[in-house]
């Protein structure tokens, strides 16, 4: 009898067991709203796909330096380019091309590819190869954060094309080569050129300040096609305190009239506050072109994200005769919005890049959770009478579990 | 039964414990015997240990070499020692000094025209195996040391940057938000180096924000020195921030998981003569000092070293008027030295006999300093086996404060 109850009690136990596998083999029971994505190592990230996170147009993003599109309507995850170090995509307003920066060790250079598929053709609008040269310096160059004109014909972007050029009106630093700070140029986007080619025929945009690694986040302003945002890095006066600001920028001042400035005298307006030590950066204009969401670091262990509306009138005012950016009442007036309605949307250990939905109703950016970057998703109120955003409760939303291979230096892009 | 059960589990403990011990001595204990213990060879004929009087203090000479490189690699080829540092501590009373010797300073040493101090290391660097080489050099560097500046070194530790690379890496990389964009035209291009062009430099550009950064971004991030213009202060700001991040990461579970990976990631890119107390009982006292309360000292120019004007316009010659008071203070030596370059214009000294050779010019630990108290000689892992991860991350210590030349590495 003794022997008989152990039996029975141990087929119970391994019922019990077996069980609990099935019913995980299974699924049953699995409330877990991610799927798994193959990518092209082998691996996989998780994509949420729960009704929660459901979401519209197509997301363009780079893992483990290889370029993605995930479908939000069919929730495909399909990898575009291969072999490559790809960097800052971004898609053209008519939805025909996909432009990026192609990175080699010691320079980079500019590619656009086609959205179709079957069109793998890879274009290329300069190439920043060089060589190191005896006696020193080199003619590398790099390039960064490419971004389209409107019309889809132009391409923004950063670059130290003017490295050598010595400014000998303005005096030090900008009177001695290599200037290596990253300033804003544009070019056609039907030429194929080297860089020495480039340097004469991209149009200079905006300047940088020496020191403190040059411009990041250039931007087409949409609906007024001749002005760009981007954010500029300086260090102050003293050369002890960094002071990182977003500008706006009439960009006719820098083509009909080049020169009238230079690095110490630029036609950029900042929208955000110059104080010691401030950063705000990563700026990114709403559908519209009438807000900006962007993010501040608060401190050493946390970071936000805002939105503002945009300071009109500032890059420049046709109304105004022989109008001059840089007045003290103009610069005064760009700055109302950030002082008087700038947003918190959230604020986390690290957040950054954030890009806005088609629709303006959304917006993604990097989050950072369980020691990796991963992609959210928070929904935007917006007030009817004061056209500011607010985050709508409870709709933070994380899109991916990307395990690590999400490339965070990387901005996002998406489209409709 | 449940005797029988008493005694099945009893057995099973006895199993796990005997594969644990046996991991633990033929995976682990090589690899901390070739870090731990391993006593400098020093080039004079005298081994004896009649050193100078003990000051009160110890000193520990911490050497940094840009490894895995053009004739870099530590097993075939002949590093410099880029990073010179001296930590004087004076366990009794908390005192801790750093002093930095610049690379580019030229001292004086047998058998050699005008070479800088980082050669010094280079020069000595003979041997068998990498632990030869290794305590071969560090042996070297710690006579020239005595001769050329008076100071009195009981032990080094070397790290080769490339374990820096290597133990990032283990731990999965760390994530940081980058200051500002880094542009740099001369980065070093001495570690990883694989497609070894002529040339010794690679530029950089690094995003601004958080990111990830593998070890060799990390290395990239702290090394850069032209992508500020506030030139080593930003570098300092850079590394200070690495630290406060290392600090985060150490403390996972899924690093401490992997200590046994991180000690074969040292495995030849960190190699000392203290034994494992000693490591430990430094990097508790570094842990329990304010960083503030350092005192620090660099013997660069313009207050302590001037451009050569010899042979080697690269070189830079001490300001011995400066530096005898500044020694003096910092370690509390009673008749501190300073070779001057100028006087010799760069010819070097015929290191004399041991019968000759003023006691001060050997460089022997002084193991019977009162102030051992705290550092002993043995290496204990021959008496059993140490909380593991507590040595690691002692070792992890030495690693990050030679990488980044700051004591608050010491810290993590």
């Amino acid at each position: 009898m003794k022997r008989s109850i152990r039996r029975e009690w141990y087929l119970l136990f391994l019922l019990a067991v077996l069980s609990v596998t099935w019913q995980s083999c299974l699924g049953i029971g699995d409330n877990n709203p991610f799927q798994d994505k193959s990518i092209n190592n082998g691996g996989t990230i998780k994509v949420n796909a729960s009704d929660q996170a459901k979401w519209k147009g197509k997301i363009y993003f780079t893992l483990s330096r290889n370029l993605y599109v995930l479908d939000g309507a069919s929730q495909n995850l399909t990898q575009l380019t291969n072999n490559m170090d790809v960097r800052d995509p971004a898609v053209s307003p008519d939805g025909k091309w996909i432009a990026f920066i192609n990175r080699f060790q010691n320079y980079s250079d500019l590619d656009y590819i086609s959205t179709n598929p079957a069109d793998k053709a890879l274009h290329t609008v300069v190439t920043g190869n060089g060589q190191f040269l005896n006696g020193g310096g080199n003619t590398f160059y790099w390039f960064a954060q490419p971004t389209w004109s409107a019309d889809s014909t132009q391409l923004l972007f950063l670059s130290d094309l003017q490295k050598d050029f010595v400014w000998r009106s303005i005096g030090a630093p900008y009177n001695q080569a290599p200037f290596l700070d990253l300033q804003v140029f544009s070019l056609s986007m039907n030429v194929s050129l080297t860089a020495t080619q480039a340097i004469d025929q991209a149009q200079a945009i905006g300047y940088a300040t020496y020191g403190d690694g040059g411009d990041r986040d250039p931007a087409y302003r949409p609906g007024h096609p001749e002005q760009v945002m981007y954010t500029s890095f300086r260090y102050d006066s003293t050369g002890t305190h960094q002071v990182v600001q977003i500008n706006i920028e009439d960009t006719t001042f820098m083509i009909n009239e080049p020169y009238r400035w230079s690095p110490n005298t630029t036609p950029a307006v900042p929208l955000t506050l110059g104080s010691n030590d401030l950063v705000n950066f990563e700026p990114s204009f709403s559908p519209d072109g009438n807000t900006i969401a962007y993010v501040r670091r608060e401190d050493q262990t946390h970071m936000s994200i805002y939105t503002m509306p945009v300071a009109e009138n500032v890059a420049n005012d046709p109304t105004v005769p022989d109008f001059n950016p840089n007045s003290d009442t103009n610069l005064a007036n760009a700055l109302v919005p950030y002082n008087t309605q700038s947003t918190k949307l959230l604020t986390d250990r690290y957040v950054s890049e954030p890009v806005w939905s088609p629709d303006g109703t959304e917006l993604l950016y990097y989050g950072f959770s369980n020691n990796t970057f991963d992609l959210y998703l928070i929904t935007l109120v917006k007030d009817a009478k004061t056209g500011l955003y607010s985050l709508k409760p409870n709709s933070q939303m994380q899109l991916t579990q990307a395990n690590g291979q999400l490339d965070s230096d990387s901005r996002a892009v998406w489209t409709s | 039964m449940w005797a029988r059960i008493a005694i099945g589990a009893a057995v099973l403990l006895v199993i796990v414990a005997s594969v644990g011990l046996a991991y633990y001595e033929t995976q682990i204990a090589p690899s901390l015997d070739n870090i731990l213990g391993q006593q400098a060879i020093h080039h004079t004929d005298s081994q004896t240990a009649n050193g100078t009087v003990p000051t009160g203090r110890t000193n520990i000479l911490l050497l940094g070499s840009d490894t895995d490189g053009k004739g870099n690699d530590p097993n075939n080829g002949r590093p410099l020692a880029q990073t010179v540092m001296i930590i004087t501590v004076d366990p009794q009373t908390n005192y801790v000094g750093m002093l930095s010797i610049p690379r580019d300073i030229q001292v004086t040493e047998d058998g050699y025209v005008e070479p800088k101090l980082d050669e010094v290391f280079s020069n000595g660097y003979n041997g068998d195996t990498l632990q030869e080489k290794v305590a071969s050099g560090a042996g070297e560097m710690e006579d020239i040391i005595q001769y050329n500046f008076g100071i009195h070194i009981d032990y080094y530790a070397w790290v080769g940057l490339d374990g820096f690379v290597k133990v990032i890496d283990t731990a999965g990389g760390i994530d940081v938000d980058t200051i500002h964009p880094m542009v740099d035209d001369t980065y070093p291009d001495d570690v990883g180096n694989t497609t070894g062009s002529i040339y010794d430099y690679e530029r950089l550009y690094i995003a601004p924000g958080p990111q990830h950064l593998n070890g060799l971004q990390a290395l990239e991030y702290v090394r850069t020195r032209h992508s500020d213009l506030i030139g080593d202060f930003g570098r300092t700001i850079r590394q200070q921030q690495m630290i406060d991040q290392l600090k985060i990461k150490l403390a996972t579970p899924d690093t401490i998981s992997k200590a046994p990976e991180l000690v074969q990631d040292l495995n030849g890119a960190v190699q000392t003569d203290m034994g494992l107390n000693n490591v430990i009982s430094l990097a508790n006292l570094a842990r329990g000092i304010d960083s503030n309360s350092v005192q620090r000292l660099t013997l660069g120019p313009p207050d302590y070293a001037v451009p050569s004007t010899g042979d080697r316009p690269t070189n830079y010659w001490p300001i011995c008027e400066n530096i005898v008071p500044a020694i003096q203070k910092m370690f509390n030596i009673d008749s501190p030295n300073c070779v001057s370059q100028v006087a010799n214009n760069g010819r070097s000294i015929a290191r004399t006999t041991a019968s000759t050779m003023p006691a001060s010019f050997i460089s022997e630990p002084t193991h019977g300093s009162p102030l051992n108290n705290g550092f002993k000689g043995d290496n204990a892992i021959n008496g059993g086996i140490m909380p593991f991860y507590a040595t690691v991350h002692s070792l992890l210590d030495v690693l990050f404060v030679t990488t980044f030349q700051s004591f608050d590495a010491m810290q993590i």
